[in-house]
Order: structure tokens, then C-alpha cells, then sequence
């Protein structure tokens, strides 16, 4: 069995006891027993920068075994962003060099009073003393501890994280972030610097189970749009969304870059020095880019992904692959969220733009590059006068400017809205507005229609019994369908700790071979159970923002999205030309209706038109325990 | 002959129906019905949008490389896909 460590940086105390089993059965793994730890320990009388909230780091059954891409961990936290449920998710090498040392969850609580760093060796855990490394970027830290501790990994915070920004993330492997939801600066918060991990004893794999993995790592593999990765990356999606209406551009004023032969694919290949993967990846989708000289000239790297190339590409008018470059790295030393820093620099773009703010230092012009570096390093440590307005979120940005800014901070739940347009994308938008870590498109992926994955719906009854409008990416009919079945498959992705690349992208494989692998690795788990597993993760996630007040009014989306309408056009280099009024679509007038999906959503999932599980859902998930945080329950 | 063409994911996104019925020539193939699109379609005339692109022929998969070995007939139902949706 694994281990959880409990440490308690205000006591400086160290307790490790065996992970309950039982947990294991229920919550599987990662993002799933966080959030039940999440829920039993931080209650709503829990601010996210009290001693009290817990900052859990987790590893699933597969992470750091050789099950295909099982790299990855989770950060969980209540966060700063939405005020109540947060995580975020990382891979590399980080998660698996935990889980050898042992441990299924670290869980830090408290606050140290000076910064510290916590050293783990197998089954020695130190605190640390760093006051050397506070103010660092990430990389030096990385670098440094590195060196210290040879053959250990590294889980560190930068500049946002210490200056308690929002969205500040952790950074792990140089270039992999735990991004979403401001995990880094709880982190921040408690004086927690960095987590280093060594494990020296060497691991073994059950026979049954590698048995699984030789089976299921074909599949991954080879499926044609894994090889897709494999071949092109993440970026390769800039070119096709951007003829496609979902290449956000110009804070989501339109769904096409008129640059976009400029930021493609193409173009940031020539910066492309090397391909490479997470542990045990078959895939292999990341791309490390150099600048080699010039004003954005940036070391190897890895990166950037589409969401990085859209939120600081197009997302902000900039058509400079140097630039993106350079900023993705800056982002990642600074240790702050490249999708909710593109968004913000946007919305303050726009803001100017409308003549609602001025900043003295930055011109905030549309793709303006020091406008666009200097606002990542002015939010990371909250200076500036746009640096300031933006650190607490997009959301908070658009209250204190007001006269309708409100209307174009584009977020859900206090988290800034990630690089699809849910216009042209509706079970996307469905994801947005439903996630319970606020605006994300990993927490449901959606993407049946997209991929235009008949095999698997046909083989999910409820999925093959669709009308063909399920198909029709701009069309509401049937996505809360998607939506319902994607979430629980997606949950389990985090909780066993793989990558969704080598599960829900593609469902080469599906839950009932997950169930097998756990079953190989001695769990006594139904193909049923670990489906109902992923539910029941859903649910707790949910119940835990309702016991925080969450409800309907919640699952939104921005306006932008409900009353404007996007259109597509058959050249995007029409857009800003004098014929752009004239210029042929493909789309017009798309908008979301959402109310008609979530009403069918929730119905789907057995929850009340308000959103909010009922106590039957509860209790055939078995989470009667928590009926009565039930509001009038 | 007529065949049956579902466009799904970013093809119909960019060309903006999800419907088509395509008139070919007896023994045409899959490659000869992707190029009747490209000549078509401005949206796939810049560059070659068949990297991510898959197709079913009566539900089953037929390899980009394959296109032009594959034969369609009357009545055929193709569905074109593209392979890669989230980022």
C-alpha cells in the first residue's frame, strides 16, 4: 500500500500514514482522493489563505508505472480563484518520481513562518530553510535543488505564486505546469517554495499487470489520432481552428487571426529543436523551441501548446512566434497560468481599446510585445497599475473597472475561460460553464463531435442513441449527453494519473481496460465500480462548491459567448480588411443557448434544475454522508 | 456515381455544412473525392489539411495514405474527420 504524508508547516511536523484502501476503491486515485480529503478537512469557514487549507500533491494507481503516459499528478487546494474547489494537473516527471518514493498524497497545511522547501528521499521528509530561493524564478530553483539532490525532481513556485497571484501555478520538469486555479499561490502562501522528490529504492511491476499494459499501449499508440500527436503536436490545432471559427482572437471578438499563415504550426516548427514525452509516453506530443537571438531570444525550452499559442497569440493580437516563445518561457519562470494571463492581458487590451483604462508605463496595444511581457511580469508580482488591477483575476478586473467591462472579463467561476469558443463548439461550452474547477476544457473534453469519433459512440448506448445532431459541434442538441459521459471518463484519466492524450482524446482504450489495470494491480473493482467511481468523483466535486454556495447561477458563461454573435469567414484574412463586411462566411450569428443543455445536464445526472445533486444521486453514490450539506436539505 | 459525404469536427466547422452529396466519375477513390473537395473549398487550398484527416468508408477506417487505393461505388457513406480535438 501507499503512503500519505501529513505535513504541517506551522508545527514544522511530519506524520505518514498508510492510504486507506477504502479510499482507494472510492476515489481510485489523484484528483479523486484530494477531493475527499479536500472536502472531510477544509470546510466553508476555510479561507484559501488560512493555516487550516490543505495544499495536496497526488499521484494515481498507474502514475509512475508503465501504463501509457502514466505521468501525471494533482495539486488540489480550495482555491483562491473560484473560492471553493480547485486542482490542477501536471506531467513530466515530477508525479512519478513521487509515487516511487512511495506516496499516493502529500499534504501540506499550515504556513511556515519563513520560506522552506521540503526534501523527500523514499521515506525521509525534511522542511527545509529558503530564503535563498524566495524571489527566484522557477528555473534557477529547479536548477539549483537539482543539483543539491542529484537525480531528484522538482515541483516549484515562481514570482506569482509568492506574490499570491490568482492564477499562479506550479512548475515541475522546467516546463510542466500544475496551472489552472492558483494552486501556486497557496503554495505561496504557506512559504512552500518547492517540493524535491527522490526515490531510490527500485520499483517493481506485477506481472498481471504489465500483462495490461502490453495490451493497452498498442492501442494508444497507434490509434490514428495519437499518431496525430505523435506527428504534430499540440500546435498543429492552431491551423485548422483558425479556418474554423475556434482560434480565439482579440479577446474573443472573433474566432479567426487574420496572421494566422504567421502563427502556425509551420512557423513555430522552425523553432522546434527536438521532440520529446512525459515517463513512460508512447505519444510523445511535446516540442522543445529555441530562440537563438534577436530581442525574444529564449533557451530551450519545451513548449508552447495551443492553449499557450492561442491565449498569447492570437488571444492578444500577436502574430510574432518569437514572442510567444519567449513569453511562454517567461510564463513558466514566473510560475503563472499562460492561458489565464493571455486572457487577462486581453480583456485590459480591450479595456484601453474602449477607453476604460490607461496605463502610464504600457501602451496596451492589441500584440504591443512589451505590453504583453511587461504585464506577465507586473501581474506576477503585482505591481503596476494594470499589473495590480489584473493579479486577483479577470473577473475582479472587470468589477473595479465596471461601465460594462464586465461583460468581456471572460471567465466561469473566477477562472479566465481556456482557448476554445464555445459558439462553435457547444459541448465545449457545456464543459466551460458545468466544470466544478470553473472555466476548463480538460475537466470534460468533450470532444466526440470534434474528433468525429463514431467507433466509440457507437459502442456507448447512450452516446449511439443521439440524433446525428450530436455530431453538429454547433449545435446544442445532445452535448449534455457528451458532456455527462466525457466528465466521468475524464475524472477517472486524473484520478489514475494518465494523460488524457492516451485515454479520453482518442478512447483507444476505455474504462473497462482502466478497470482491468486495476484489477491487475490487485483491486478488487468492477468494470461498473470504477465508472460509478468517476460519477461519484463528479459529484463530490460538485457537492463541495454547493456546501460553498455554489448552484445554476454559477454554471455560466461569459456574455460574450450568450449575445454576441460569432461569425466564421471563409478567408480569415478578410477580418480587419476593408471588406470584412462584406467577406463570405461559413457561420453566422453563433451563439450559445445554454440554458437548454444544462437543464438536460443536470436532469442526466440526477441533480435539481438549480444544479445541485439530489439526495438519491448521493446516496447511490455513496455520498449519503454528505446529504446534509444540501442547502434546505 | 453519388456518394454519401458527412463532414465532421473541423470539416464541418470550415466549410460549414455537415452534408454533401459529391458526383464522381466511376472508379473514383478516396484521394479523387478529398481533391473534388479541395477544388472546391478555398479553406483547403492553402495548404494540405489532410494531415490530422480521417475517413470511414461504410464505418470503416481508411488510412490518409490509403486514399488512393481505395475505390468508392455508388451509394458509398463516407464520413471525413479531423483526428486531434483538444489542445
Amino acid at each position: 500500500m501507499g503512503k500519505t504524508a501529513w505535513i504541517d508547516l506551522s508545527k514544522q511536523e511530519v506524520r505518514v500514514e498508510v492510504t486507506d484502501e477504502q479510499l482507494i476503491l472510492n476515489y481510485i486515485g489523484s484528483r479523486g482522493i484530494a477531493a475527499k480529503i479536500l472536502y472531510d478537512h477544509v470546510g466553508p469557514e476555510v479561507a484559501p489563505y488560512d493555516a487550516e487549507n490543505l495544499l495536496i500533491f497526488s499521484v494515481g494507481p498507474f502514475t509512475g508505472t508503465p501504463w501509457p503516459s502514466g505521468a501525471r499528478y494533482t495539486v488540489t487546494s480550495k482555491s483562491p480563484a473560484t473560492g471553493a474547489y480547485g486542482y490542477a494537473n501536471s506531467s513530466g516527471f515530477f508525479g512519478p518520481e513521487l509515487k516511487k518514493a512511495g506516496y499516493d498524497m502529500v499534504i501540506f497545511v499550515g504556513k511556515s513562518k519563513e520560506p522552506v522547501y521540503v526534501h523527500i528521499e523514499d521515506d525521509e521528509i525534511k522542511i527545509k530553510e529558503a530564503n535563498q530561493y524566495w524571489g527566484q524564478e522557477t528555473g534557477a530553483v529547479e536548477k539549483d535543488l537539482r543539483t543539491i539532490y542529484p537525480g531528484s525532481r522538482v515541483a516549484s513556485i515562481g514570482p506569482a505564486g509568492e506574490n499570491l497571484v490568482v492564477c499562479a501555478s506550479v512548475i515541475n520538469d522546467y516546463g510542466r505546469a500544475a496551472a489552472r486555479t492558483g494552486m501556486g499561490a497557496v503554495m505561496g502562501d504557506k512559504k512552500l517554495k518547492a517540493v524535491v522528490v527522490k526515490a531510490t529504492k527500485k520499483s517493481s511491476t506485477k506481472p498481471e499487470f504489465m500483462n495490461v499494459v502490453r495490451r493497452v499501449t498498442p492501442l494508444v499508440k497507434n490509434h490514428p489520432g495519437a499518431k496525430d500527436y505523435t506527428e504534430w503536436g499540440t500546435v498543429i490545432l492552431l491551423n485548422y481552428k483558425n479556418k474554423s471559427g475556434d482560434n480565439p482572437t482579440r479577446n474573443h471578438a472573433y474566432g479567426q487571426f487574420p496572421y494566422g499563415d504567421e502563427l502556425n504550426a509551420q512557423a513555430i516548427k522552425k523553432y522546434t529543436k527536438k521532440t520529446g514525452g512525459c515517463y513512460a509516453c508512447s505519444i510523445k506530443c511535446a516540442r522543445f523551441t529555441e530562440v537563438k537571438d534577436g530581442p525574444f531570444m529564449t533557451p530551450l525550452q519545451e513548449g508552447p501548446e495551443y492553449e499557450t499559442a492561442n491565449a498569447l497569440g492570437p488571444n492578444v493580437w500577436n502574430k510574432n512566434p518569437e514572442l510567444l516563445i519567449y513569453c511562454n518561457k517567461l510564463c513558466n519562470e514566473m510560475g503563472i497560468d499562460t492561458i489565464s494571463v493571455g486572457v487577462m492581458i486581453a480583456f485590459a487590451m480591450e479595456a484601453k481599446e474602449k477607453g476604460l483604462i490607461v496605463d502610464e508605463q504600457y501602451n496596451l496595444e492589441w500584440g504591443n510585445p512589451e505590453t504583453i511581457i511587461g504585464l506577465i511580469q507586473d501581474i506576477s508580482f503585482r505591481r503596476g497599475t494594470t499589473g495590480q488591477l489584473l493579479a486577483d483575476g479577470v473577473k475582479h478586473a472587470g468589477e473595479i473597472v465596471g461601465k460594462g467591462a464586465e461583460r468581456f472579463a471572460l471567465q466561469c467561476k473566477n477562472v479566465e475561460i481556456p482557448r476554445q469558443d464555445g459558439r462553435v463548439l457547444k459541448g465545449m461550452a457545456l464543459g466551460h460553464a458545468t466544470s466544478n474547477r470553473g472555466a476548463d476544457h480538460l475537466y470534460a473534453l468533450a470532444t466526440l463531435d470534434l474528433t468525429g469519433n463514431m467507433e466509440v459512440i457507437n459502442k456507448v448506448p447512450e452516446l449511439a442513441a443521439c440524433g446525428p445532431e450530436l455530431m453538429d459541434t454547433t449545435k446544442e442538441d445532445y452535448k449534455a449527453v457528451m458532456v455527462r459521459w466525457t466528465e466521468v471518463n475524464n475524472a477517472l484519466a486524473d484520478a489514475l494519473g494518465i494523460c488524457k492524450f492516451a485515454f479520453t482524446e482518442t478512447y483507444a482504450i476505455m474504462s473497462d481496460d482502466l478497470a482491468e489495470g486495476m484489477r491487475a494491480l490487485g483491486y478488487d473493482i468492477s468494470n461498473e465500480d470504477i465508472f460509478r467511481a468517476g460519477q461519484r468523483i463528479i459529484n463530490l466535486e460538485r457537492m463541495y462548491n454547493v456546501r460553498h454556495g455554489y448552484s445554476k447561477k454559477d454554471d455560466n458563461l461569459p456574455t460574450r459567448f450568450l449575445d454576441e454573435s460569432l461569425q466564421v469567414f471563409v478567408n480569415p484574412e478578410d477580418i480587419g480588411s476593408p471588406n470584412e463586411k462584406e467577406a463570405p462566411l461559413v457561420h453566422s450569428g453563433l451563439r450559445v443557448n445554454l440554458e437548454p443543455m444544462l437543464q438536460e445536464y443536470y436532469k442526466l445526472g440526477n441533480w435539481t434544475p438549480d444544479g445541485i445533486p439530489t439526495p438519491e444521486r448521493l446516496t447511490e453514490l455513496g455520498l449519503g454522508e454528505y446529504i446534509h450539506d444540501i442547502p434546505n436539505a | 456515381m453519388l456518394i454519401k459525404l458527412r463532414l465532421l469536427g473541423f470539416f464541418q466547422m470550415m466549410l460549414g455544412t455537415m452534408y454533401l452529396d459529391i458526383e464522381l466519375p466511376e472508379k473514383s477513390t478516396a484521394q479523387d473525392l478529398w481533391q473534388i473537395l479541395v477544388r472546391r473549398y478555398s479553406q483547403l487550398q492553402k495548404e494540405d489539411m489532410s494531415k490530422i484527416a480521417g475517413m470511414t468508408v461504410h464505418g470503416k477506417y481508411v488510412q490518409v495514405e490509403n486514399w488512393p487505393f481505395v475505390l468508392l461505388r455508388n451509394g458509398d457513406q463516407v464520413d471525413l474527420f479531423t483526428q486531434m480535438g483538444g489542445g
